[in-house]
């Protein structure tokens, strides 16, 4: 049977002492398309954190492809897309040079990249619709244009296992829908994706799995079995009411559909 | 020609000035990636730092240039550590450590009268000082750091841009993050003789904010940088030779001066820029005619490219639609949610 390529076992973890998540479990197949769902403050960036080396971990293991991930030392294993507002715009930096920097840690110890690099980088940003801004900064692209950017980044490294902090948040319906395709073409194509989202109904609604967490896991399952106004409630603190519609689900607030939709009635 | 040939006569100043241009280009290529850390004080901590080596060092009857030296590293692994801790920013930990260094020497120098101390050379600098074992190290320096730089360029770069990012890349970030600010202090050190310990923040940022007012990415950035640090230590070291004022501030000055004419020249290209789109929407309806007549053809040239590769995008665009994701030319309402959720994309299968 092959290796889980995310393995969490009991894994209690956070930032100077401070746990953030408490004794999570979770085990990622090859090929899978998870989404961790939470409130603010629940723990799925330090989640993600734990994967990427930057997080204390206090107790259980976390490994990436059978090899444990030990804080401070980088694995070569992830695509890793931050929050966009994480992200500094006022830098000297083109798109091309960007994206790009997903190939540093394998690139050759020399201050440029090659031709073959610079080509992986011009296909990518044509497949993600940005062919015509590869010398353009990244301060001058839009919100959408930056996530799609970072995804190619995370893209070109050719890892097994992308991991996403909020791919949606702040973006427009168009720009999300064109990164929920990427994602879902990746996945296609074999890719491990693990993505953390606020979405409910856009996103993790829409995906094969979702684990819900708050600091512990709540849930973990497809959207028919987590959606669940007990689990949500449980997990968000607030009332909600699930609409079925054959196999789609809808996340909306506890009043009846006929209820007035006034945000203060 | 005297202007330039003269200063030649002297030993000393063939000397600073070899050492003056490679401190430019060390402090130039470095203050680039200070000041895209916005951390652009802290070459003036860990040179208030000095006083603190230098201040032990004659305490005990050493070079001044080995306290310096010391002080300076462990003032850059300090600086380092408490900015990493949690609630101390970046800057105050510049402040805390410097201050407190800075205290320290004043605290030796004023207990031990006794020991002579040049503190007007330490903190303006001077040129006549310059000896070839000071060359000899600089040069060292420069080139160890310029094979370093060289070697983990890419590295450096992408933490700088995201630190978080490139250790989730497989980048060791934090290691490249200490050796940065090793090198800084080292840079520090060998540039004292030349500008003195008041004036490195100014060698170490000015050309590196000059440059950033020019270049569009990293690479012309660093090179644009560290030419105009080497520029500024050549036109300083004339200036302070035939003016006769000290070299530190000379250089400083020469570099301000850059700065400034550059910053003219791009604020008055953005207000023309601005005049000028102004204009271009304030025309009459004749000019605004003409105008659209020539979108008009632009447009067509335009269609008939588009015509061309239409085809090619439309089966692109068919071939990215997954398997379980439904598109539909439905166009769902906010009135009817459950469309909404028809017709949303449905990952994976």
């Amino acid at each position: 049977m092959a290796e889980p390529v995310v393995a969490l076992r009991g894994v209690t973890a956070g930032y100077r002492g401070v746990p953030a998540i408490e004794n999570v479990d979770l085990i990622i197949e090859p090929g899978e398309l998870v989404g961790l769902v939470g409130p603010s403050g629940s723990g799925k960036s330090t989640l993600l954190r734990c994967l990427t080396g930057t997080a204390d971990v206090y107790a259980g293991q976390v490994t990436l492809n059978g090899r444990q991930v030990r804080r401070g030392h980088p694995t070569h294993d992830i695509g890793f897309v931050p929050q966009l507002t994480s992200i500094e715009t006022d830098l000297p930096l083109r798109a091309e040079d960007a994206v790009l920097h997903g190939l540093t840690a394998n690139s050759r110890l020399v201050p440029w990249y090659s031709k073959s690099e610079r080509r992986q980088a011009h296909e990518l940003l044509e497949r993600l619709g940005l062919s015509g801004y590869a010398r353009t900064p990244i301060g001058h692209l839009s919100g959408g244009q930056q996530q799609r950017l970072l995804l190619a980044r995370a893209m070109i490294s050719g890892t097994g296992l992308v991991i996403l902090d909020e791919p949606t948040s702040g973006v427009d319906l168009q720009t999300l829908q064109d990164i929920l395709r990427l994602l879902a073409e990746l996945h296609e194509q074999g890719t491990t994706i693990l993505l953390t989202t606020h979405d409910l109904n856009w996103v993790a609604a829409g995906l094969p799995r979702i684990m819900c967490i708050n600091r512990r896991v709540m849930a973990d399952g497809p959207p028919a079995d987590v959606l669940h106004p007990d689990v949500l409630e449980a997990t968000y603190g607030a009332k909600v009411r699930i609409v079925h519609d054959g196999d789609r689900i809808l996340v909306t607030d506890d009043r009846p559909l006929d209820h007035p939709t006034h945000l203060l009635s | 020609m005297d202007l330039i040939t003269e200063p030649f006569t002297y030993d000393f100043f063939a000397k600073a000035l070899i050492a003056g241009a490679v401190v430019g280009a060390l402090c130039g290529a470095l203050g680039v990636f200070v000041v895209l850390r916005r951390m652009s004080y802290i070459g003036q901590g860990l040179s208030q730092s000095v006083l603190g080596g230098v201040a032990l060092a004659a305490m005990v009857s050493i070079d001044p240039y080995l306290g310096a030296i010391f002080a300076t590293l462990v003032a850059g692994l300090l600086i380092h550590y408490v900015g990493r801790q949690h609630g101390v920013r970046p800057d105050a930990a510049i402040g805390i450590v410097s201050t407190t260094m800075f205290a320290f020497g004043v605290a030796l120098v004023s207990a031990n009268r006794n020991k002579a101390i040049n503190l007007t050379d330490l903190l303006f600098g001077n040129i006549l000082g310059v000896t070839a074992a000071d060359i000899t190290l600089v040069v060292v320096v420069a080139m160890v750091m310029a094979a370093v730089g060289f070697l983990f360029f890419k590295q450096l770069v992408f933490t700088v841009v995201d630190s978080a990012a490139a250790a989730a890349h497989g980048v060791r970030a934090a290691t490249i993050e200490l050796a940065f600010t090793v090198a800084l202090a080292a840079v520090v050190v060998v540039s004292i003789r030349i500008v003195g310990v008041l004036l490195i923040a100014a060698v170490i940022v000015i050309p590196a904010s000059t440059a950033r007012l020019i270049a569009k990415s990293f690479g012309p950035l660093v090179a644009i940088a560290s030419a105009l640090g080497v520029a500024a230590a050549v036109v300083g070291l004339f200036v302070s030779f035939h003016v006769e004022i000290a070299s530190g501030p000379a250089i400083v000055l020469s570099s301000a001066f850059a700065f400034f004419a550059v910053l003219i020249v791009t604020v008055t290209i953005g207000a023309l820029t601005v005049r000028r789109t102004r204009q271009r929407h304030h025309r009459g309806p004749a000019s605004r005619h003409r105008s659209e007549q020539s979108n008009q053809c632009l447009s067509e040239v335009v269609r008939s490219f588009g015509r061309a590769t239409s085809l090619s995008l439309h089966k692109r665009t068919t071939n990215t639609t997954m398997s379980g994701a439904q598109t539909s030319n439905a166009v769902p309402t906010a009135a009817d949610p459950v469309a909404q959720v028809r017709n949303g994309p449905q990952l994976g299968s």
